[in-house]
């Protein structure tokens, strides 16, 4: 008797293909400047609705407000959680599984109040945490708010990010967890972007604590020497987690939502989308204009039906059952970004969810290539100027501000000149004049116009567009007189003499 | 240079602040939180607050500080493990400081704990194995978010069986407490109405106002108008009819409607039993709260200091307006499109009228006796009827009959003839009003 060859490789092998691809596909270190990007959008919105919710404070998150504390405690504390039937009786109710529940204190007061024995119940309340709950003085729910909108400017400038990102989080689900009953979609998305950014290193790319870190690593590298531009943030799994984990929710949330809206009759006959518009306690466009737009599109069935069909159901439907499988090719994922895009632009417009719209754009930007948000900040933020910022490194002149430039230079605009070095760098052309020696920080223009003190201060906040916030300042009428006063320097169209023993070495 | 050689010399080799002595701190914080607690019998509340809030925020800026430096070492993966150990201990430190008052608080912070030491077990293991976990902790987490999405019902149906019991005895703490126990049916099955609440605020002098939330006017931004609009929608769910109290609660509503003077009908053309729907336990407790809020913030129509004796709410759904409305020209804000029930009436404190509903249940919580007002959980129509009708002609007869089978020749439900009989009105008691919209 022949029995046929089993070989578990052959079995095995598409398991391990599966494995292969699951480690890749979450566990490749990824750029972190996308998540960094994602995490200034949410900390934008997040700061938004911090303020947007100041004038809410008494009403929706104060002992007394709509919802008041009394009323909140009840709820969180005792409302019923019952077990399905663990047979084939659905209608009976609910087995006694907790006895021990019927002889607790607040037996009597559930049972007067939801008309249930708590030993019928698997569990008592919801599992809620808010700092709402205990703050209830005015003045303290106020400096508590003013933490809230302290902690989003943190983080959207990214210092301190992993400790602030999880303050962040905290927070915006104290206040979540505190008006359960005025919760709309705007904050899932909300606690979805702070949650998966609090577990990853949101706070690596586009932030003070890189910006912070490039100081440290200039310090290191000008000190031995190595003035190359440098290096971008480093690739981590932690951001590829991170990443993964958006792309991942973000298709199952549209897949439920696109799938959920098939059990609609609104969504095969494609009134839905009129059903929205046309609802003016909803919409917010209550202007005249759209209400004469409306009845133009009632005028002419064909163009009523195409629109709302085409523009509005079947648009909808392609997309949200579409996107999660399309995205993940490349031909398509742009496609499928834009698609979301225009769908979550129209909600914004025509509903009002302006917010919400704004969180599942910024979820969306979890699937944009590491390189192209990287070509588009370097077409947006590098400036068109290069500069050379000479310092002396033995003995220390100007080494501090050229760390300090250094690390600000995230394009490339500027290259250090160590004048103490012994010779001329590749990267330094022949022309660029360089003192034998310095009294200070100096910067040198293309056109070999040298800037130190206030001038150089202002050539460089000018020329490097991650500091034109600061170049604004500049511009106010005084700014430039105190500053001068305070260093002079040398003003631009002062031309360094060039000196022979410093072309070709020093 | 090449890039790698580069980067190994430009990378710091150590944090930027030494993370034991703030580790220290933090616990040194933490730890005289809790014995100036147990010293003062729970005084100086701010001040132990202060003190725990640092000491956790220290904690974490130690593992911050530490993490990205740790060597991938059996040596280094211990050490970041205990520290993380030693952030377990402080969250368990300053549980036991907080007051039992700051029960919410004391739950973040055995959330806390236990993330402590789920963060120190995956540190701890090597980098394949902290692959397989993290993969586990990974699929746990979708496998919550599927389950919330199935576990929402569908339309006139349950949801699985098997959802139900992963919901209730695995995910609901950590969706719930993660907010991410939404199901993202967005608009669907179907957009259906917009919820609203309208408030008759009546005061002792016998005068009235209307409260309506959401209040477009009122609000500043899309974010308030969508929180009252939240707050309109919470109160929208009911509970099913009981079968037994089926019949009773139609012939109460017929006799409630045709007694009323002037009479109410029910909403012709609308199956009866369809008009009622009655909210939960802990809808009711909201709509008490909310006639608190609004007794206590709503002024008198003539800014004097009168008493508030009674809140009326009516919740509408404000339903979409079909083509031929804009194609006629008609108002989108038409009357006829707001279906409204009676959702009680409520003392200023925010306790239900007793004439109005009131359950007496025996030891056990079952129901002995109920007291309700006829209209109570009814829908309220607004109708548009001919201009020459005095009253409506279901208000003589059986509701039953629905207007088009009546007889009676009653304006079609999307013309713009006849004029408007706002039964709400007439039912809150403001029956010179019954021809207009509401506010």
């Amino acid at each position: 008797v022949t029995f046929p060859r089993i070989d578990p490789r052959r079995w095995l092998s598409p398991l391990a293909r599966l494995a292969a691809w699951w480690k890749a596909f979450w566990f490749t270190p990824a750029d972190p400047t996308v998540l960094g990007l994602i995490r200034i959008a949410t900390g934008v919105i997040m700061l938004y609705i911090f303020v947007a919710s100041t004038p809410l404070l008494v009403p929706f998150f104060g002992p007394d407000g709509w919802v008041d504390m009394a009323t909140e405690d009840i709820l969180r504390h005792e409302t019923p959680m019952t077990l399905p039937a663990s047979n084939w009786d659905d209608d009976a109710p609910p087995a006694v599984i907790r006895p021990e529940m019927s002889r607790a204190p607040e037996a009597e007061a559930i049972r007067q109040r939801w008309g249930i024995d708590p030993a019928m119940t698997y569990d008592l309340g919801t599992p809620l945490f808010s700092p709402w709950f205990h703050i209830t003085d005015p003045v303290w729910m106020r400096i508590v708010h003013g933490l809230a909108i302290a902690v989003s400017v943190l983080f959207i400038l990214g210092l301190g990010t992993r400790v602030v990102a999880v303050l962040a989080w905290v927070l915006m689900l104290g206040y979540i967890h505190r008006a359960t009953a005025a919760l709309f979609g705007m904050d899932t998305m909300i606690a979805i972007l702070l949650l998966y950014l609090m577990l990853t290193p949101a706070g690596s790319a586009l932030s003070l604590d890189r910006l912070i870190q490039r100081w440290r690593t200039s310090v290191n590298a000008l000190s031995h020497g190595v003035r190359e531009p440098l290096p971008g943030p480093t690739p981590s799994v932690g951001a590829n987690i991170g990443l993964r984990l958006l792309q991942v929710h973000f298709c199952m949330i549209y897949l439920a939502s696109g799938m959920s809206k098939l059990q609609g009759p609104a969504w095969w006959n494609g009134t839905a989308l009129w059903q929205t518009l046309s609802n003016y306690e909803f919409a917010p466009a209550r202007f005249e204009l759209f209400t004469v737009l409306l009845r133009a599109l009632t005028a002419n069935r064909w163009v009523w039906e195409g629109t709302l069909f085409f523009g509005g159901s079947v648009f909808t439907l392609v997309l949200e059952l579409g996107l999660p499988f399309l995205i993940w090719y490349p031909r398509w994922r742009g496609l499928c970004i834009i698609g979301a895009i225009m769908l979550h632009t129209g909600i914004a417009v025509t509903m009002g969810l302006t917010a919400f719209s704004f969180l599942m754009m910024t979820i969306v930007m979890a699937f944009l290539p590491a390189a192209t948000v990287n070509a588009l900040l370097a077409r947006l933020f590098r400036g068109p100027a290069h500069l050379w910022q000479l310092y002396s490194s033995k003995p220390a002149v100007g080494l501090t501000a050229a760390n300090a430039v250094h690390a600000l230079d995230a394009f490339g605009q500027v290259t250090p000149v160590d004048v103490s070095h012994g010779h001329r760098g590749e990267d330094e052309p022949a022309w660029l004049p360089v003192p034998a020696h310095l009294s200070g920080a100096m910067v040198v223009g293309e056109s070999g116009a040298a800037h130190s003190g206030y001038p150089m201060v202002e050539r460089l906040v000018r020329s490097l567009r991650i500091l034109w916030p600061l170049a604004l300042l500049t511009w106010l009428p005084g700014v430039g007189r105190i500053g001068r006063a305070i260093a002079p320097g040398e003003e631009p169209g002062e031309r360094l003499e060039r000196e022979p023993a410093s072309v070709g070495g020093r | 240079m090449d890039r790698d050689a580069l980067m190994s010399l430009q990378k710091p080799r150590e944090p930027l602040v030494a993370p034991f002595p703030v580790l220290m701190t933090g616990l040194g914080a933490v730890a005289l939180g809790w014995l100036l607690g147990a010293v003062l019998q729970g005084g100086a509340p701010a001040l132990r607050a202060i003190l725990l809030t640092v000491g956790v925020l220290a904690t974490g800026a130690a593992l911050a500080l530490q993490l990205p430096y740790t060597e991938k070492t059996r040596e280094g993966r211990l050490l970041a493990a205990g520290m993380w150990l030693l952030a377990a201990v402080v969250t368990v430190v300053a549980r036991l400081a907080l007051d039992p008052s700051w029960d919410s608080i004391a739950l973040l912070s055995r959330w806390a704990t236990l993330a402590c030491l789920l963060a120190a077990a995956v540190t701890a293991l090597p980098e394949g194995k902290r692959m397989i976990a993290i993969t586990l902790l990974v699929l746990f987490h979708f496998g919550g978010i599927c389950v919330a999405v199935v576990n929402v019902p569908p339309a006139n149906s349950n949801p699985p069986w098997l959802a139900t019991q992963l919901w209730m005895r695995v995910y609901r703490p950590w969706l719930t407490l993660t907010n991410l126990n939404n199901g993202y049916h967005f608009y669907s099955p179907e957009p259906g109405p917009v919820a609203l609440v309208f408030f008759r605020v009546e005061y002792a002098d016998g005068l009235s106002r209307w409260v309506r939330i959401p209040n477009h006017a009122e609000c500043e931004n899309h974010l308030t108008r969508r929180r009252f609009g939240s707050l309109a929608t919470t109160i929208g769910q009911s509970i099913p009819m009981m079968p037994q109290r089926e019949e009773e609660l139609c012939k109460r509503r017929i006799e409630g409607g045709r007694n009323h003077e002037p009479p109410i009908p029910p909403m012709p053309d609308m199956p009866l039993p369809t008009q009622y729907r009655e909210p939960g336990v802990g809808v009711r407790l909201i709509l008490s709260s909310y006639a608190r809020w609004v007794a206590k913030t709503t002024p008198h129509p003539l800014e004097e200091k009168v008493p508030v004796v009674g809140v009326k709410i009516y919740r509408v759904d404000h339903m979409h307006p079909p083509v031929e409305h804009f194609q006629e020209g008609r108002d989108p804000l038409d009357p006829t499109l707001y279906l409204t029930w009676y959702m009680g009436e409520y003392e200023a404190n925010g306790t239900i009228k007793e004439s109005c509903f009131k359950v007496r249940r025996d030891k056990q919580g079952q129901v002995v006796e109920v007291i309700q007002d006829p209209f109570l959980w009814w829908q309220i129509p607004i109708l548009r009827v001919p201009e020459s009708a005095e009253r409506p002609p279901e208000a003589e007869g059986s509701a039953a009959v629905p207007a088009s089978r009546s007889g009676r020749q009653t304006p079609g439900p999307w013309s713009g003839e006849g004029k408007i009989m706002n039964y709400v009105y007439i039912h809150a008691g403001d029956k010179d009003k019954a021809e207009e919209a509401l506010p």
